[in-house]
């Protein structure tokens, strides 16, 4: 290989190297943001479910500023209450349930709850919004479902 | 042909090559960013979907049944553009009499994706019998 030849390859070598690792690493960021938006529908769709699950089999439920509390019958009869609040801790909105987280950061993504609003729609109906944000890709979803408080027919009821 | 004008043509089709690959990738990525947007909304159009219906089930009086019943069609009970989100999203519900039981069908859209559920219920005095969801 004379020099000639190595001064023309080796820029070539080098333009083709950047051009490759850039791809490389765009896809790999859009892998992460598919992947990351993946998990933010599925955090909010499993605590979507849960909360309407639990208003399924509530006896009463109170809807309250940054939350809503249920109370439910356990196996021994006794009334159970279930607290489902939006809390901060640090500035990264979670969903908890009796204190224990249902969204929040994982490896795939940093999942920050953005809205969580329970209002009545009748006196066993409540309807559910709630949104989350995608803090590495930005993306904001919001989802609304509802729930028919089942056991209203023999007494309780949403409270506001 | 000589061997330098070789690795000359061997070197524009490794680049051509490249280019190709990575025009290819893009696309996948460019797929798949839709596809995942497009997820997004098909849960949120099944989610308003199953609200509708479920405050579609609380609005149910025996007038409205009865209405349906002597209708021998499907009916639309109820219609759902939100202030706020019209016309991103929308849901109707529509409400038939099938022999003994009655059939409420909730079909949503959002963005461009649709979302729909079919409840199967009977009145009985004490209220509605709930049966199966169709999803």
């Amino acid at each position: 290989m004379t020099l000639l030849e190595l001064v023309v390859a080796l820029p070539l070598v080098a333009m083709l190297l950047a051009g490759l690792s850039t791809m490389f690493f765009l896809l790999l960021h859009s892998c992460w943001a598919d992947i990351s938006d993946l998990e933010l529908q599925q955090q909010l769709r499993l605590a979507a479910v849960a909360v309407t699950q639990d208003m399924m089999y509530a006896d009463r439920a109170k809807i309250e500023e940054d939350g809503i509390s249920l109370w439910t019958r356990s196996q021994s009869s006794l009334p159970r209450q279930i607290v489902y609040r939006v809390r901060d801790p640090g500035g990264k909105a979670i969903l908890t349930k009796n204190n224990q987280p249902l969204t929040g950061g994982s490896i795939y993504g940093d999942i920050r709850i953005v809205k969580f609003q329970c209002r009545k729609f009748n006196e066993k109906t409540i309807v559910l919004e709630l949104g989350g944000r995608n803090a590495f890709t930005g993306k904001i979803l919001v989802i609304e479902t509802a729930a028919v408080l089942e056991n209203k027919r023999s007494g309780g009821g949403a409270d506001e | 042909m000589n061997e330098h004008g070789f690795a000359s043509v061997l070197g524009l089709c490794l680049l051509l090559l490249m280019a190709c690959l990575s025009a290819a990738v893009i696309g996948i990525a460019q797929k798949e960013r839709v596809a995942v947007d497009g997820f997004a909304a098909g849960l949120q159009a099944q989610s308003y979907a199953e609200s509708g219906a479920e405050k579609a089930l609380a609005s149910l009086d025996a007038q409205i049944l009865k209405e349906v019943q002597s209708a021998g069609k499907p009916v639309c009970i109820m219609s759902l553009p939100t202030e706020e989100n019209a016309p991103l999203k929308s849901c109707q519900i529509y409400l038939a009499f099938d022999g003994d039981s009655y059939v409420l069908m909730a079909v949503s859209c959002v963005a461009d994706r649709k979302g729909q559920v079919f409840v199967h219920f009977q009145p009985t005095k004490d209220g509605l019998k709930i049966g199966k969801w169709e999803r």
